[in-house]
């Protein structure tokens, strides 16, 4: 159940009325330790927090409706970081420094390792599906589109969108080989519905 | 191919946009999942506080001092990632602020939550300063408001606009902090290791001298050490420089890995964005004017006098069209009203300042 949140209220035209400081005061903090995850400047998280901000004053007036303020400024703040973090690991230094770190964090890689062996074993199964449901589940997958947004792209109705997709995972699941069942029904719900 | 390699050639298609999709979701689910910084944390209260007040400071000055007829924006299209709790996706439009510039920003003023000195506890509680105070007189103050454990407990000192304040510390060390200034520091120094405060904005030390526990500021990401002298330090976050002048004794100024050692009469000039530092002479008695109450201008650009005056004034300084190599020369009281400054400042420079609340335009 969404928690109930004092600091906007939606009005009869659906704009959300927002008291910038008051959402800054609850969510700075948690936002500045999520950056911090990130990134590993304390001055460079302090740019992300503001960063936030600012863009959801900036759009404030384009975008309505939105469900939780709280997950939309988290994931704003996430994608401001992980863009800092692209541009910083163009630069060989900053690129050498975090390899040598995660080298010593062996879980990623082999976290890493699986994904990809999955993911090159789910294509071929993929390619083998059917045309229709194929299109669906790669609209989904590889596009990141909603099931709304498959469905307007394919004038079918989002529950066939829902269905296609659900057959899909199933016809997967039997054809994957089977020691990698349960790891690809995680994969599968975290990665490529979500 | 080594685990290091392999890492190395992840990260490096990640930067340059070489994954797909599914790809980068999964790898930013694993940047997430294993941080780097494991034991990150606050280091205590003060800290936390000064944090939330400087992205706040910010996030205020850049709000409200846009212009919102500079219309030219860069529309980037951004997918963002889809939201956990309500199985949607939605792409919306980031607009980046580069927006045509009418008038030339200088300086920009900043907002202080209170026109006093004010005392920042470990707890977070801010407590009202008056103009000086020693260790004594804070800890005073601190405990008839908490009755936590004092030891280790960083508290910092806030200065607003217009104000100074001066400071004695635990170690009989003494600090002058200029308007704008926070310095962070323990209410109590550990006897065993080094003496550290942390200093935004500027700065003078006298230094108690004591050889077993050298002294160090820190300062936008750079170090100086002392064991016991006297010198003064500009950490300008705006100006992303730091000056250490150094009046007597020794210091070891260091930014990254390297270091430069201090004679009195000379002081180094980092600039932390381009990494850069130079060593050269000043004149103490024009670079110390502050605490005695004037501004002395030595033949400096006008831009660099402005942001020094707003420092003081705190206020926007905007010029309609890009200052040329003005200089400006002249001892100048800071206790005068703006507008008496910036007249005489209009009979030396030939230029026409106006006034809007905390803006100043300069009309050239």
């Amino acid at each position: 159940m969404p928690r109930p949140s004092t600091h906007y209220k939606e009005s009869a035209d659906k704009i959300a009325v927002w008291d910038i400081s008051a959402l800054y005061e609850e969510h700075w903090e948690d936002l500045f330790k999520q950056t911090m995850r990130i990134l590993l400047d304390e001055d460079e998280a302090a740019d992300v927090v503001q960063q936030t901000f600012l863009d959801l004053l900036e759009m404030k007036e384009k975008i309505s409706g939105i469900k939780s303020i709280k997950s939309f400024l988290f994931i704003m703040s996430r994608n401001i970081a992980f863009k800092k973090l692209r541009r910083n690991l163009a630069n060989t230094k900053y690129l050498n420094f975090y390899a040598g770190h995660y080298k010593e964090e062996s879980a990623i890689l082999e976290e890493w390792i699986v994904f990809k062996e999955l993911n090159q074993m789910l294509q071929i199964e993929i390619d083998k599906l059917p045309a229709k449901m194929k299109e669906v589940f790669i609209l989904s997958r590889n596009f990141d589109l909603s099931y709304i947004e498959i469905a307007q792209r394919l004038s079918i109705s989002d529950k066939t969108v829902k269905k296609q997709i659900s057959n899909a995972i199933k016809i997967l699941r039997l054809k994957v080989d089977k020691r990698y069942q349960p790891l690809l029904l995680a994969l599968v719900l975290t990665d490529i519905l979500f | 191919m080594s685990n290091e390699k392999q890492l190395k050639k992840i990260l490096s298609d990640y930067a340059g946009g070489k994954l797909s999709i599914g790809e980068v979701k999964k790898l930013e689910q694993l940047i997430l999942k294993y941080p780097l910084m494991k034991p990150w944390g606050w280091k205590d209260n003060a800290h936390k506080e000064v944090m939330k007040e400087r992205i706040r400071e910010k996030l205020e000055t850049s709000s409200t001092r846009r212009k919102p007829n500079n219309k030219i924006r860069i529309l980037i299209t951004w997918g963002v990632a889809a939201c956990l709790a309500c199985f949607c996706t939605f792409t919306y439009f980031y607009s980046t602020r580069t927006a045509t510039i009418k008038s030339y920003k200088i300086a920009k003023a900043r907002d202080y939550a209170s026109d006093q000195v004010v005392l920042i506890t470990s707890d977070g509680k801010q407590i009202k300063l008056g103009g000086a105070a020693s260790i004594a007189d804070i800890k005073h103050k601190i405990h008839l408001n908490n009755h936590a454990n004092p030891a280790e407990n960083m508290v910092a000192v806030k200065v607003p606009s217009q104000k100074q304040f001066n400071l004695t510390l635990d170690d009989g060390t003494k600090v002058w902090l200029n308007a704008g200034a926070i310095l962070r520091f323990p209410e109590t120094f550990d006897k065993k290791s080094e003496r550290i405060v942390h200093l935004e904005g500027e700065g003078y030390f006298e230094v108690f001298s004591n050889k077993a526990q050298p002294f160090k500021v820190m300062a936008l990401g750079t170090e100086v050490k002392v064991t016991g002298t006297r010198f003064n330090v500009q950490a300008f976050d705006d100006d992303h420089t730091v000056k250490t002048a150094l009046l007597e004794g020794h210091v070891s100024f260091s930014m990254g890995k390297k270091a430069y050692q201090l004679h009195p009469g000379q002081q180094t000039s980092a600039d932390i964005n381009k990494k850069q530092v130079i060593v050269q002479p000043f004149d103490a008695e024009k670079l110390l004017s502050w605490k005695a109450g004037y501004f002395v201008f030595d033949n400096m650009d006008l831009s660099e006098v402005m942001r020094t005056v707003s420092r003081w004034y705190n206020i926007t300084v905007v010029a309609q069209n890009p200052i040329n190599n003005k200089k400006i020369g002249g001892t100048f009281p800071n206790n005068a009203p703006l507008s008496d400054f910036l007249a005489d400042l209009s009979l030396l420079s030939g230029l026409k300042f106006k006034i809007n609340g905390e803006e100043v335009l300069i009309m050239n």
